[in-house]
């Protein structure tokens, strides 16, 4: 009997009725593989010409995925939706087979529909490969594509399944369906927006918690992520995972399947067990969601009334319509009151610690065991920014991709800085700074390159002290030195000029720039100068800043656009002793002449109050004092509310603010007047 | 032998069997009637394998039905619903349960379909309700199984079709091992066609025996007594399940042969009587008014 079941005779009977299947995957697989092969490759470039068929692959791997996901509904439908009706469960469940066998004979059914159109498709695919010429690696392609869409159709099928099984109606199959293919990335886009929402050092990405359960949690986002983590570090947690959450649905889809009540057909859910289950996954998420939104929208000084208002609203209305939806009854939209009161309960907890940060968001950072480096970004710690065109692949020809530009480049340029002991030390005195109340300074990203491949980025607040130490033990590891100068290396060849600015010269007009050949020769120097420097020079006083030009560098790659440019900025310190011999040698000094600071008028602003020096000796500590402001390192601590105005020979009238370029005080070297001056200030206030 | 040993079944807080004890003896067609929501589908359903009692089992030929693939060999269901599968012919719905039930007879299969004027060719949505009942019951004789639940299944079958159906029955029963039972609460339908009768009511059976035997210990007495005292005697001396006035005349039903309760008339010297049997709707009321399911207790 049980042969005779599996048998081809058998198969075919039963698939009697489910011709239109066949029909439908085989004109889907055309469009996704031979048709889709055909548009691309009938589009003669070079590009193209080259290809062969893993990358031919690549492309057609997602509208194969779009049909596979078709497939697993229609077949998921096809052979469970008869649960939802009685006389058809009588028709099937008294035949004298096991439910367990019933199963299995459907899920082989529904795969022999999903795989006949695909290899026939596929095979087609291929001969087309081999007759225009992208044959390499043939097999290899094929199967590993092959395999990549059966594990996405066993995912999505028996994700599809459990939803059927264990919902009693069509009503509820639908939703349970929904449920199970998008609560994962609904979930996890809504922990990103709360976590973005509620946590000051949350950057904005999609990482952690939120990430793994957007990825892991439904059988279409890990679908998904088959493709999306392709070739990163971390695609073998995601086959390992999706195999893990295929076991886990394929499990549960037999369990809800083989022990199903036949009797519970037409209520909801046919385990009474899963209702409150799914009351409180999808209640306390809804309810804060909804809480934050009215805390958004509500006005500004009883923001958290709002969002008191919002988080009842929430739960009482998503409390509601489950019920009403369990109970396929309005009257019971207020049944078990017990579930609401825990409901509130856990909703409070929930919106506690993301209001208190209770699980130490902000303040905890990975374990160093997990954590392979760390990445910074320092593109707001002064000026040494680099802007780079970013190169994506569009249509198969490389195109500058604007977004890059326009979203800030990717949050910034981010420079892998290594770790060490020390590192990890000071990261974890910064992120315990973070909940602190005296928490000020300046921002830094942290990027914790954890082993697992899911990166943690976090910006923190750091004072120039936490700073400077964070990159002293940066220097001393190495990793950064070398990451944050080698690009200096990259674009030696391709500079067009490098411009030279002093930090603290007086004189706004006073920079220089050198031309290719200059540039070239100023570029060696700084090299051997960055190698010799030990940590504490790098994160000292910066005498000068250049910026290096390197403009259309298109010769590097046939398919960059000509108008690309890269611009890198760099401090020049005052131990760079063969750069500054150099930029001297070309007329370029970085040191004040004493006998020009008299011709320099000078003007402190404290607390709004502005007042001129025109002692000459306290004109001369006030100059060596002196760094621009705006292009002053973060790592340096400056005298907080004192600016500086720097004129030369004042040629306003009396009673006139000062025009002039604007300074910051270095504390190191702060004059005893100014210090004076601040002191008095705080004193009354 | 089909045995319902104290099975009990609730849907929620209804209790559709409420530990019904009960044995279907082989080779005789069994009807089971019931009034509406007395659980005669669940039953079945039971017996079919397709619900699982909550307490109790239901043994076929000593095995557990529930999810038993060999004993299930031995049953064919015809539900209430009578689905067929979407764009199905009778010639598909045969060749698929052919894949199921090993004994499958396929000659006796179009031997009755000729018989029946049954077109196999023909899709079965377009077949009427009684050609789809028909159909249903020529496959459930030509599977081969040795019990066969029809729920419902004579309902929508015209008065010869019923008569052809239970020769039908009559002549597997001669031939081979073969058990009909058959759920329906249309006493008429089954009263010619059936064996044996169970009686459920609300859950629980009330009363399980041969149809013969059954109206052969149950009769309508009409008598017309001299005075009051030898009413109240008689009353006494009779298993009255139900009493009625028709100005002198005294119509009773009470248990008990003919023979018994004539004589036990005759004590009180009646001016008239008349002993008459029972129809099986007569015997199905008077017993489930007995168990409180009257017409005034439903309306009043």
């Amino acid at each position: 009997m049980k042969s005779k079941t599996f048998s081809g005779r058998s198969l075919r009977s039963s698939l009697k009725g489910s011709t239109w299947i066949l029909v439908l995957l085989l004109l889907g697989f055309m469009v996704a593989f031979p048709v889709a092969e055909l548009m691309l490759i009938g589009n003669q470039t070079d590009e193209i010409h080259r290809m062969t068929f893993a990358m031919i692959c690549s492309y057609l791997i997602v509208p194969g995925f779009l049909v596979t996901m078709l497939a697993a509904v229609v077949n998921a439908l096809n052979e469970f939706w008869y649960l939802f009706s009685r006389d058809k469960i009588d028709f099937y469940h008294s035949l004298p087979v096991t439910r367990s066998r019933f199963f299995w004979e459907k899920a082989i059914r529904g795969l022999v529909l999903y795989l006949v159109p695909y290899v026939i498709m596929e095979l087609i695919t291929m001969a087309i490969a081999v007759s225009k010429g992208h044959g390499s690696h043939l097999i290899t392609a094929a199967g590993k594509m092959f395999l990549e869409h059966l594990l996405m159709y066993l995912l999505l099928y028996f994700g599809a399944v459990l939803a059927l099984a264990i919902a009693g109606n069509i009503l509820a199959g639908i939703l349970s369906l929904c449920c199970v293919y998008l609560y994962g990335p609904v979930l996890g886009i809504l922990l990103w927006v709360l976590e973005m929402m509620y946590f000051r050092t949350n950057m904005g990405l999609k990482e952690g918690m939120a990430e793994k359960i957007s990825v892991f949690l439904s059988p279409v986002s890990i679908s998904v992520a088959l493709r999306t983590y392709s070739g990163q570090k971390n695609f073998w947690i995601i086959i390992v995972g999706g195999i893990l959450l295929l076991i886990v649905l394929a499990v549960c889809a037999y369990l809800a399947y083989t022990k199903r009540p036949a009797e519970k057909t037409g209520k909801s859910f046919v385990y009474g067990f899963l209702e409150p289950i799914l009351l409180f996954m999808v209640v306390i998420p809804a309810a804060l969601a909804i809480g934050t939104m009215f805390a958004l929208i509500g006005p500004e000084e009883n923001r958290t009334g709002w969002w008191i208002f919002g988080l009842v609203l929430g739960t009482v209305v998503f409390y509601g319509i489950l019920q009403v939806i369990f109970a396929m009854d309005f009257r019971k939209m207020a049944a078990h009151k017990l579930q609401l009161m825990l409901l509130g309960i856990c909703v409070a907890v929930s919106a506690w610690i993301l209001h208190t940060d209770a699980i130490g968001y902000d303040t905890r950072i990975p374990t160093m065991a997990k954590t392979e480096g760390i990445s910074l970004n320092l593109e707001w710690i002064g000026t040494e920014s680099v802007n780079e065109p970013q190169m994506e692949v569009s249509s198969g020809s490389y195109k500058l991709d604007r977004l890059f530009y326009f979203m800030g480049g990717n949050y910034g340029r981010w420079t892998d800085a290594g770790m060490s002991d020390k590192i990890y030390e000071v990261l974890k005195e910064i992120a315990s700074y973070q909940n602190s109340k005296e928490c000020s300074g300046t921002e830094i990203g942290v990027q914790f390159k954890k082993k697992s491949g899911f990166d943690i980025t976090r910006q923190y607040i750091v004072t120039a002290e936490q700073l400077g130490r964070l990159l002293e033990a940066c220097y001393e590891q190495g990793t950064l030195k070398d990451n944050k100068y080698d690009i200096l290396e990259k674009y030696r060849q391709k500079v067009s000029f490098i411009t030279v600015d002093p930090l603290n010269e007086l004189d706004d007009q006073y920079s220089v720039t050198l031309e290719k050949s200059d540039s070239q020769k100023l570029l060696d120097l700084l090299k051997q100068d960055i190698a010799e420097a030990s940590p504490q020079e790098l994160i000292g006083i910066p005498c000068g800043q250049m910026e290096l030009y390197a403009t259309s560098y298109a010769d590097m790659d046939e398919h960059i656009a000509p108008e690309s440019y890269a611009e890198v900025g760099r401090y020049i310190f005052p131990t760079f002793k063969r750069t500054l011999v150099f930029l001297k040698e070309k007329g370029y000094a970085f040191v004040m002449e004493k006998e020009n600071l008299k011709q320099y008028d000078y003007s402190v602003t404290y607390n709004a109050e502005e007042m001129d020096v025109t002692d000459s000796e306290q004109k001369e500590e006030l100059a060596q004092s002196l760094i621009r402001e705006l292009e002053c390192p973060a790592w340096l601590e400056t005298e907080a509310g004192v600016s500086v105005k720097v004129a030369l020979n004042s040629t306003e009238s009396a009673g006139e603010s000062l025009n002039g370029i604007e300074f910051a005080v270095l504390k190191a070297k702060e004059p005893e007047f100014i210090k004076k001056i601040v002191e008095t200030g705080e004193e009354e206030e | 032998m089909i045995e319902i040993r104290n099975c009990s079944k609730a849907f929620g807080e209804i209790h559709a069997i409420d530990h019904v004890l009960m044995e279907i003896g082989e080779r005789q067609i069994f009807g089971l009637v019931g009034t509406n929501g007395a659980g005669k589908s669940t039953l079945l359903r039971m017996a079919a394998g397709v619900i699982k009692p909550d307490e109790g089992e239901i043994l076929v030929d000593q095995e557990p039905v529930y999810e038993n693939e060999k004993i299930k060999q031995q049953i064919f269901y015809i539900s209430d619903g009578g689905y067929f599968p979407q764009g199905y012919t009778a010639a598909d719905l045969k060749d698929f349960y052919r894949e199921y039930y090993p004994d499958f007879m396929t000659d006796r299969y179009s031997k009755l379909m000729d018989q029946f004027h049954l077109d196999e060719k023909r899709r079965i949505s377009s077949y009427s309700k009684g050609m789809k009942k028909q159909l249903l019951v020529i496959m459930g004789i030509s599977a081969g199984t040795k019990y066969l639940l029809c729920d419902e299944t004579f309902d929508g079958l015209d008065p010869v079709m019923r008569q052809a159906v239970k020769s039908l029955f009559v002549s597997e029963i001669m031939n081979r091992d073969f058990t009909p039972v058959i759920a329906s609460h249309n006493m008429r339908e089954l009263e010619d066609v059936c064996d044996h009768v169970g009686f459920l009511h609300k859950g629980g059976i009330l009363l399980s025996r041969e149809l013969e035997d059954m109206k052969f210990h149950i009769h309508k007495i009409q008598c017309v007594l001299p005075d009051q005292t030898k009413e109240e005697a008689l009353l006494k001396e009779l298993d009255v399940l139900k009493k009625e006035h028709q100005g002198s005349l005294l119509i009773l039903t009470a248990r008990g042969t003919r023979e018994e309760i004539l004589q036990k008339v005759q004590t009180q010297n009646p001016i008239f009587c008349e002993v008459i049997p029972l129809t099986l709707e007569e015997i199905f009321i008077s017993e489930t008014e007995v168990a409180g399911y009257e017409v005034k207790n439903i309306f009043w």
